[in-house]
């Protein structure tokens, strides 16, 4: 098991100021980080030098590199196999969904620093963690469950259940 | 005697021998009358159960149909209750049974509660909607001396199989049916959804429903990015053996009618159950789709892009209608969307009910949802156009008592599909217009698509059927996938070794499933069944 050479790193640093020093092939699970190392020569990678990553703070960062590091021998991923990949979308493994166990604020900011880093693997797993947090649940529930307060007139909640017609079991 | 079940599609699992009995209006207005009436003509059921259905009969005979004489049996009820009003140019009779009326010219109109399972109740069927549901082509291997057909299609001329015409009148007993036109010097062929011996094999051919083909062809475009007739034939080389076919994973309702259960020693017949008439409704010609497709076109005009908002609402006076602030809305669109695509449309719905965030949906995601949820609804992404074969019907009947007798003592002869231009009449094929065209996908309301077609959907029995095949062609293409990976099935390949040695293990399955109903008719324990103590060659002696 013994690696004959160590592993390269690589600096990030949050929008808050931090630096964070991490291996490169766990930086590179985000494509947006390997585009911007692609055009960066090796000799000018430095802590002092460190890729800003300007849209995340330092808390989502790192709970961001945790995951990375978790996922940083994942396979790339396999397109469709048989038919119906869409069954499969609940589906998370145990490790992330532990992972995802934070309050709905970090969710939404896992997901947006997913979106910004592009990490299309960690992206999909927020929103399922979404998708999960609503699947099966009264329209009360959800607006519990995401804290959201009632606005609608019946006259409009009237209408929008008009307009979900399609949705009706058929 | 043949022991074998019915022929069915091999597509989709049901026969081909379904009757429609009429109603009575229908009668009486001589309408609805389809392909399938020799099968339902005179079956009935003579016991009570059709008097109390609100059942009649009609005499057809042919001087009666002439002089106009239509004679209108209806069971009364004995206290005469005033429920069904007769029509005044109708002979009433008061009792079934009458000598001076022959059996053979009566023809049973169904009351709403009839019991028979003969054929499906016109009641609750169109024969509009039944077109082409007993119509039967095959595929089979290519003749060793064959000339190409005029019409062959590309995978005819490059392949060891071809399309045969078309046949609907496939017999109950044998499984042998008359195929019209001939092609490529076919005449007939052993229509069978599993070989029987190996030495039949290379003349055995996979039955379907064209329309099943269509939804096939479809199916197989959405998954390879080509139609792969030939995958097709290949995996009816492989699974066309007894047990395989029999095993297939069915729709419930395919399963009542097949009756599988059944004694095999009796002649089977297709179980026409009340509640599964969806089973034979035409997939492909759908009869209320066009107008449901043609007002989400006609409504979508105004639309300039697919990124419109898909919801008309009310600019209400209302305090800050539009304004959303909740957690979904730190959210960019595109991630929103990516929230809702895990999402079933029932969640989706609740969802739109909580947060103000998703009251408005662009067209394109009610275009994708669509996709998505109906992939089977090719109209608003194939422009693949049908085959003349699938579009070919059966005429109804005209009101003709000649053409009618004609029929009645001809129907072994009685192909009512021609080629073009031939001019037998009692043929029509539906014009290039009436195809369906692929939606405009920028035109189109999407929205109003997805709830017309589910407000509409218990009508829509056609695309209920298809869903259904669209779901046994899944299963299909599943198969064919896997026989691929292991190498089983090549383009290009000679099939002669494989329908031998699936004709072989079919051969066995069949030994052993007569042995085994020999065995059960002796009701002996079932610890001590041997199947080769029971398997006699003598055919069939009981």
């Amino acid at each position: 098991m013994a690696e004959s050479k160590p592993a390269q790193k690589i600096w990030i640093r949050s929008n808050d100021d931090k630096t964070f020093e991490i291996d490169r092939d766990v930086g590179e699970r985000s494509v947006l980080i390997k585009n911007l190392l692609e055009d960066v020569g090796d000799a000018d990678l430095s802590e002092e030098n460190a890729i800003p990553i300007q849209n995340v703070n330092e808390t989502v960062l790192r709970k961001v590199i945790e995951w990375c590091e978790h996922h940083r021998n994942d396979p790339p991923a396999s397109q469709d196999e048989e038919s119906d990949a869409r069954k499969k979308t609940t589906e998370i493994e145990e490790w992330d969904q532990k992972f995802m166990q934070v309050d709905q604020e970090m969710l939404f900011e896992i997901i947006l620093a997913a979106n910004y880093l592009d990490i299309k693997a960690l992206l999909d797993v927020g929103c399922k963690t979404v998708a999960n947090m609503i699947k099966g649940k009264s329209p009360e529930e959800i607006r519990k469950t995401f804290n959201i307060t009632n606005d609608f007139s019946p006259e409009e909640e009237e209408q929008i259940r008009r307009e979900n017609e399609w949705a009706e079991d058929r | 005697m043949d022991r074998l079940p019915l022929t069915c599609c091999q597509i989709c699992g049901v026969g081909f021998t379904i009757g429609r009995h009429r109603t009575r209006e229908e009668a009486l207005a001589g309408t609805g009358t389809g392909p399938c009436d020799d099968f339902s003509r005179h079956s009935w059921n003579n016991s009570t159960g059709c008097q109390q259905g609100g059942c009649s009969v009609i005499d057809r005979s042919f001087r009666n149909y002439a002089s106009q004489r239509t004679i209108c049996i209806t069971w009364d009820s004995p206290d005469d209750s005033p429920g069904a009003a007769k029509p005044s140019n109708i002979e009433p009779i008061p009792t079934l049974g009458n000598d001076s009326i022959a059996m053979w010219t009566m023809e049973h109109l169904a009351g709403p509660d009839c019991p028979c399972d003969g054929a499906y109740n016109g009641n609750f069927i169109s024969a509009e909607e039944m077109l082409g549901c007993c119509t039967c082509q095959c595929l089979i291997p290519k003749p060793q001396f064959t000339v190409p057909e005029l019409d062959d299609a590309a995978f005819e001329s490059n392949s060891d199989f071809i399309l045969t015409g078309l046949s609907d009148n496939m017999p109950v007993r044998s499984r042998v049916g008359l195929f019209f036109p001939e092609r490529h010097g076919l005449g007939s062929c052993l229509a069978s959804n599993f070989f029987t011996s190996p030495d039949y094999a290379h003349l055995t051919g996979m039955p379907f429903h064209p329309t099943c083909l269509e939804v096939y062809k479809r199916a197989s475009m959405l998954r390879f990015g080509r139609v792969d007739m030939e995958a097709l034939y290949h995996w009816y080389c492989l699974e066309a053996d007894f047990e395989t076919f029999s095993s297939f994973p069915r729709d419930e309702a395919v399963r009542r009618g097949t009756a599988w259960d059944h004694d095999p020693s009796i002649p089977q017949q297709w179980n026409h159950c009340r509640g599964d008439e969806v089973l034979v409704a035409n997939p492909v010609f759908v009869p209320a789709l066009p107008s449901i497709l043609d007002n989400a076109a006609s409504r979508g005009t105004s639309i300039s892009s697919l990124n419109d908002g898909a919801i008309d609402i009310n600019p209400t006076p209302s305090h800050n209608s539009n304004q959303t602030n909740d957690i979904f809305s730190t959210l960019p669109y595109e991630l929103r969307f990516m929230i809702l695509s895990h999402l079933p449309p029932k969640d989706i719905a609740s969802l739109r009910l909580a947060s103000r965030t998703f009251r408005q949906l662009p067209q394109s995601f009610f275009r994708y949802l669509l996709r998505r949820e109906c992939p089977w609804l090719w109209e608003i992404w194939s422009d693949l156009k049908y085959s003349f074969w699938a579009s070919e019907q059966p005429a109804p009947f005209t009101e003709d008592g000649i053409e009618w007798q004609e029929k009645r003592f001809n129907f072994e002869q009685n192909i009512t599909v021609v080629e073009p231009g031939n001019s037998t009449p009692r043929l029509v094929s539906t014009s290039e217009g009436e195809l369906p065209s692929p939606t405009p996908v920028e035109k189109t309301d999407w929205h109003r698509l997805y709830c017309d077609l589910t407000k509409n959907w218990p009508h829509l029995r056609g695309l209920q059927n298809r869903k259904r095949i669209w779901k046994d062609c899944q299963e299909i293409l599943n198969r064919i996938q896997r026989f691929k990976k292991a190498g089983a099935i090549n383009p290009g390949m000679d099939t002669t070794e494989i329908r031998r040695q699936t004709a072989e293990k079919s051969e066995l399955a069949l030994k052993i499933n007569r042995a085994w109903h020999r065995y059960r008719m002796r009701r002996l324990p079932l610890q001590t069944f041997n199947w080769e103590e029971w398997a006699t060659d003598s055919e069939d002696e009981e």
